[in-house]
């Protein structure tokens, strides 16, 4: 009889061990983005011990990447080189000192970007939307070269949003980009074990140390002066393409970040 | 002697005029077009460049350099040279 109790007892606190478990709450975005290649990927964002992390999947682009191909253009062959890293993003605010790190394939290198949180001003459209069961008002800002709107559900307080939107007034539903460029959608809310987030982050923290560290102006000289990153791709090709000088001029960013602080009037 | 200076300059002029012809169809036919296309894997965003040699003998060659290009061969390639506009259709 005693032996069946203390059977009994342990089968009951297995069961409630089991069940109040920590559990993180992780918001999954759908990420869609068409700046050349269209792509999608995962976004997940979740908030543990005054980090907010937000980290997607690897790119998945709607049309099979194919190294030769014939430009649609012009009808003559195709090679295309595809830039380090699988295209997972990674940003981490570090609640502490008010900055944020995050990942950036550039070239054959795969860079971890530091710099202070840049604090957007979102303001209110007056519009309201019920956008996947979620009531939303509507707010715009301007970040960085690009126009963005975001339907947000103020009943649900979360400052944070996928990639670097932040201060915002409740938890963003739903994020475009004015040209329908760049688009992020809440799919879910679910709970998470801690165990399995702190592994995750145990992990992507092993990741993020072992990339070569730079800061936002010294990340933006080298996407500038690479071209994007594609004069490092393209290096081994013809001396006469690396001495032409007339292309660095008329380079224009690509990617989310256009313009920034430091370059505005 | 005016005849035989005339057949002279006729041949002369149809023998230059021969070689222009033959070295603008070689150029026509030799010129080896290929666009390399970068792309960001974070964004997908898109950077082109068209490339041109006119040192290729062949179909077959120009393959080869194209062949050379996709396997990293970029030694194999110094004939390639940017072009300032895009590559005609």
């Amino acid at each position: 009889m005693k032996m069946k109790n203390i059977f009994f007892y342990l089968i009951i606190s297995i069961f409630s061990l089991g069940f109040s478990q920590d559990k993180v709450v992780t918001y999954e975005y759908e990420v869609n983005y068409n700046l050349g290649r269209p792509l999608y990927k995962t976004g997940y964002l979740l908030s543990l011990d005054d980090n907010v992390r937000y980290n997607t999947t690897k790119t998945i682009f709607l049309k099979d990447f194919k190294k030769y191909d014939i430009d649609s253009e012009t009808g003559n062959p195709q090679i295309s080189f595809l830039g380090a890293g699988n295209g997972s993003e990674n940003v981490v605010y570090l609640g502490i000192n008010d900055s944020i790190i995050s990942t950036k394939s550039l070239g054959r290198e795969v860079l971890l970007i530091k710099e202070k949180i840049p604090i957007q001003i979102w303001e209110l459209t007056g519009i309201k939307k019920l956008i996947n069961g979620y009531q939303c008002v509507e707010l715009k800002t301007q970040f960085r070269g690009r126009k963005y709107k975001a339907y947000v559900d103020l009943s649900i307080p979360f400052r944070y949003g996928p990639w670097k939107f932040n201060s915002l007034p409740g938890l963003a539903i739903k994020i475009i980009e004015e040209e329908n460029k760049l688009i992020w959608t809440l799919k879910a809310v679910s709970k998470r074990d801690l165990d399995v987030v702190e592994d995750f982050i145990f992990k992507q923290n092993d990741y993020l140390s072992s990339l070569r560290e730079v800061s936002l102006k010294e990340y933006v000289e080298l996407y500038d002066n690479t071209k994007g990153g594609s004069d490092v791709l393209f290096s081994k090709l013809p001396r006469e393409y690396k001495k032409d000088k007339s292309s660095t001029s008329q380079f224009k960013r690509g990617g989310f970040e256009l313009k920034y602080e430091w370059e505005e009037n | 002697m005016k005849n035989l200076l005339f057949v002279l300059s006729c041949v002369l002029f149809l023998n230059s005029t021969e070689i222009i012809e033959s070295s603008s169809n070689n150029l026509d036919y030799n010129t080896c077009w290929v666009t390399l296309v970068f792309v960001d894997p974070d964004t997908g965003d898109e950077r082109r460049e068209y490339y041109y040699s006119n040192s290729r003998v062949s179909d077959a060659d120009c393959a080869q350099g194209m062949q050379d290009m996709l396997n990293g061969n970029f030694m194999m390639t110094s004939d390639f040279r940017k072009s300032p506009v895009i590559a005609p259709m």
